[in-house]
């Protein structure tokens, strides 16, 4: 099919560009702010000549100088620490060296963080965490889309029935986020009846083996991941059931029907699929919702994310690594929509050949 | 006709549950169909023919309170089949479906083949393979090219997809085929080609048809016998000859006589030639650019290539064209709902292109526009009055006992009586010609000193077109309103319309006075369109219709020249494929003009 594949290799490198410039933008944004749009230089010069005075001061071999001379030393170390780190320079030419570095993921050292493994590498810190926020995150998103899907469509089969009635009594619940569900259940779950831990992802110390592991692993997960699907499930039903109703109410559904076609495959090939588009731009738009919502869920179970990191990064006015987890999180979001292409173009054939054919 | 029917139906009844409680949509028709046969049936919006078609393809919606009665085809008693035992003995095996909305009756993500070869697959068991081979087959037998197969549906033209259904439906070679109206949805062209198909289909392989329709000049076009329904019951049930010259029923004499050939012909004064021009649009271009990568141009498409026109005072004027011939774009263009891209529009004598606001708001309120989707035109949280309001209080109307008095009077002029009874209705709790009607109220309310109607009638049954064409017709005439129509079919501005512009691909092809146009008219597409009229004649069934091969072309590459020139049999090579011809004065009628390097 060489007519489907030239339309769709010109539609996805034109969207890798769009998103490299978002990506591109957001970055700068974030230096702009998180350098409070140079001020911090200001903050950064007085914190080096303190700390420098301070050190001339209390070395003993400076002790018997003349004011004047140690005050000239000081301006002189003060000008090579300026020197050292570049703030001679106007802030807005050193912008655009940072925004390089941080679109090549080359994030600099942390100012007080290091990794567990000691490293102050930021680049180090955030890959230490990122496959927690991944996992956990990623499992959720995964089941959410599983179980509404397959629920969604059984209730559509016979809507206004007893499940369907209570599923959509129960939509609203999805109000509350998920970190408020997780509280009750770490109350419910680890302290009034323990049978789950309350935090973390492996208990310590990480138990031998690997299949040990891996079931400490899942004990972890379990109440984060209840929590996540409590406060999103019921919503999803609800929307996606609404949806392959009017969805089966389509005139190619009737005229399957009247082909004879069986149900389950009518379910499969001419509501789901058609539908399937919109279905998975709302789940990774819920992805990139729970990403945000992350702080605080990760800090309820303590886990080991990169939500928690950022937490605590703002916490210590750490600028490196805020930047850096912002710059990780703007190429997750841009991958995010990018899958989406992907995926829209294999499931719709209107955009993979769209222009090229009318 | 010998021996068994192939179908036979015996008390068939059927009732649905609604808000207002059970309706009953089918009630106790009965009657066989012969194998070969084409039983039309016949009637208005709402009379159940769709819910009886529907309770032969088991197609019933959840509602359904009750099925009586007997359904047997080719001696199978379907009425004591589990819904199963039909899927798997005889849906589409042995009796299949032809849907309406063409558009929509292809899966949008699935290739138009695949769906065509999936009841084999499924029904025969047969490989891939055999089903490609059955699917070319089709495909060549109702004129679909075979490369279409790995085709997509919006990848096709209205026609095309038609044909598809139609394919897909003649696949397993089903003893009974039901169209639904197969062509409602259809330019008049294409409508013919399908027709015309239709009856060589059955003509070759014998297959019967079960049509149903609104549509009295099609019906005759297929039918053998024609069962007339209304309110649920067969009231006439006869051979098509009877039918279309001495129907006996009450019901069927209402639905021949709203044919447009056998209107009355009322002797309108000719109309007053001096009469001050209302709009006049000259050499009017709209054009839209096409393109990629949000930046380079590739292509334009010209919706409007080059349209003069004029409408006077109390005149009625009418633009007929396909779908796809830009007469929607000049639509909008004349309303001013976007601007040209060339030529002028002059309105009262105030060229559009230099009001101010005030003026623009004043324009507004004289030109009023009447939609073809009534439903659609009526926000449906409104009632009527609200609706009716809402201009006036736009253009400055305080006083609310003026606005309610200005109501009452447009309610009573678009005759819906008595106005109480209507102020406090919402869009959903009228009927369709109602709801029209308040569209045309809602135009009417600021005085206009033009309406422009676009396809007004075309979503109504035939019986309430005419009292609506001739409500239009009253008030022009009450009012001295000019009135622009635009629609797709001759018919309907046949005696509406004191003169005619013929819309081909963005351009006017042939104008001038209705009458003397119709009587003969001169360029071949003209031409084509009158002769794929459809007229109520039991002899149609018998007879091919002429239609001129091919599809109208897109408006992105149009062919070069005469736009018409591929599909004209009198194309002159080397000259007609070349330059494209002007619109020149008939003689000895001043006004009228045809662009045809023949004539």
């Amino acid at each position: 099919m060489k007519r489907e594949w030239y339309p769709l290799f010109l539609h996805l490198s034109r969207r890798v560009v769009v998103l490299l410039l978002t990506v591109l933008a957001g970055v700068y944004l974030t230096i702009l702010i998180a350098n409070m749009g140079g001020r911090v230089d200001d903050l950064r010069l007085m914190q080096i000549r303190g700390e420098i005075a301070e050190s001339v001061r209390e070395d003993a071999a400076f002790r018997e100088m003349a004011s004047s001379e140690r005050n000239a030393l000081i301006e002189q170390r003060v000008a090579l620490e300026v020197e050292r780190l570049g703030l001679d320079r106007p802030f807005i030419v050193r912008s655009f060296g940072y925004l390089q570095r941080a679109m090549l993921l080359d994030l600099g050292r942390a100012e007080q963080m290091h990794s567990d493994s000691g490293s102050r590498s930021v680049r180090a810190i955030i890959t230490e965490r990122l496959p927690a926020t991944l996992l956990l995150f990623g499992t959720a998103n995964l089941l959410l889309f599983a179980i509404s899907v397959w629920l969604a469509l059984r209730l559509s089969r016979r809507y206004g029935s007893l499940l369907d009635r209570s599923v959509v009594g129960l939509a609203p619940t999805s109000a509350a986020p998920a970190w408020f569900y997780g509280m009750f259940l770490i109350l419910l779950f680890a302290f009034i009846a323990p049978v789950l831990p309350p935090g973390g992802m492996v208990a310590t110390p990480p138990p031998e083996g690997r299949l040990a592991w891996l079931g400490s692993l899942l004990q972890h997960m379990a109440l984060p991941l209840m929590a996540i699907l409590l406060s999103q499930l019921f919503v999803s039903i609800y929307a996606w059931r609404t949806y392959f109703l009017i969805h089966a109410g389509e005139d190619y559904v009737e005229m399957a029907r009247a082909k004879g076609l069986p149900e389950r495959l009518i379910e499969r090939r001419y509501i789901l699929r058609p539908a399937l588009p919109p279905i998975l731009t709302s789940l990774l738009l819920m992805l990139i919702s729970l990403w945000s919502g992350s702080i605080i869920l990760e800090q309820v179970f303590n886990w080991p994310g990169l939500g928690t990191l950022l937490f605590a990064a703002i916490g210590m006015n750490d600028t490196p690594v805020v930047i850096g987890s912002v710059v990780i999180f703007a190429y997750l979001l841009a991958a995010t929509v990018l899958l989406l292409d992907l995926a829209y173009a294999a499931l719709d054939p209107r955009v993979r050949i769209g222009g090229a054919a009318r | 006709m010998e021996g068994r029917p192939l179908l036979s139906l015996r008390d068939l009844s059927l009732s649905y549950r609604s808000e207002g409680g059970v309706v009953q949509a089918v009630d106790r028709v009965s009657f066989d169909l012969a194998r070969g046969e084409t039983l039309v049936l016949l009637g208005e919006s709402g009379c159940g023919k769709s819910s009886l078609a529907r309770a032969l393809l088991r197609l019933l919606p959840r509602n359904i309170e009750r099925v009586d009665g007997e359904i047997e085809l080719d001696g199978l008693p379907l009425h004591r089949f589990s819904d199963e035992r039909f899927r798997r003995e005889v849906a589409w095996q042995r009796i299949s479906l032809v849907m309406q909305a063409a558009m929509n009756a292809l899966n949008p993500v699935v290739r138009v083949g695949e769906q065509v070869a999936e009841p084999l697959r499924l029904h025969f068991g047969w490989s891939a393979a055999q089903a490609r081979q059955r699917v070319v087959e089709v495909f060549s037998r109702v004129g679909v090219p075979v490369d279409f197969a790995d085709r997509y549906p919006f990848e096709l033209s209205g026609g095309m997809r038609q044909r598809v259904v139609l394919a897909m439906a003649l696949a397993t070679r089903p003893a009974l085929v039901v169209l639904d109206e197969p062509t409602s949805a259809l330019d008049i062209l294409t409508q013919t080609a399908i027709m015309n198909l239709l009856k060589r289909i059955q003509r070759e392989e014998g297959t019967s048809f079960l049509l149903i329709t609104h549509d009295v000049a099609i019906s005759s076009e297929l039918a053998d016998r024609v069962a007339v329904m209304a309110q649920g019951q067969v009231v006439e049930l006869t051979d098509a000859a009877t039918f279309y010259h001495q129907p006996s029923h009450a019901v069927s004499q209402r639905l021949l006589a709203s044919l447009p050939e056998r209107q009355s012909l009322k002797a309108s004064p000719p109309h007053d030639a001096t009469a001050p021009l209302v709009l006049q649009a000259s050499a009017l271009v709209k054009r839209f650019e096409v393109r990629r990568w949000g930046l380079l141009r590739t292509g334009e498409v010209r919706a409007v290539d080059g349209i003069d026109l004029a409408v006077r005072r109390g005149e009625a004027v009418a633009v007929v064209g396909e779908s796809g011939s830009g007469k929607s774009s000049l639509v909008r263009t004349l309303l001013g709902l976007h601007p040209p891209d060339g030529g002028q529009i002059t309105f009262d004598g105030l060229d559009l292109r230099h009001l101010n606001r005030a003026q623009r708001l004043d324009h507004r309120a004289r030109v009023g526009f009447v939609q073809q989707d009534p439903y659609g035109a009526l926000p449906p949280f409104m009632d009527v009055r609200r609706l009716l309001a809402e201009p006036l209080i736009v253009h400055g109307v305080r006083d609310r006992a003026e606005r309610e008095r200005r109501i009452r009077a447009v309610l009573e002029e678009v005759r819906l009586q008595p106005v109480d009874d209507f102020l406090e209705r919402f869009p959903h709790q009228l009927s369709g010609g109602q709801q029209q009607r308040v569209v045309i109220a809602r135009a009417l309310i600021l005085e206009p000193a033009l309406l422009i109607a676009d396809e007004p009638v075309s979503m109504l049954d035939a019986p309430v077109r005419v009292e609506l064409l001739d409500l239009l017709n009253a008030i022009r005439r009450d009012r001295s309103l000019a009135l622009l129509f635009i629609t797709h079919d001759l018919a309907t501005v046949r005696h509406h319309a004191e003169r005619l512009h013929v819309m081909y691909a963005g351009r006017v092809v042939e104008e001038g006075p209705t009458e003397e146009l119709l009587q003969a008219p001169r360029h071949p597409y003209t031409r084509a369109l009158l002769a794929a009229l459809p007229t109520a004649d039991a002899d149609n069934a018998k007879r091919y219709r002429t239609v001129p091969p091919g599809e109208p072309p897109s408006l992105l590459n149009p062919p070069a020249g005469c736009h018409f020139h591929p599909r004209c049999e009198r194309a002159i090579a080397g000259r007609c494929d070349r330059d494209a011809p002007e619109l020149e004065t008939q003689a000895p009628t001043p006004t009228w003009r045809v662009a045809c390097w023949n004539i």
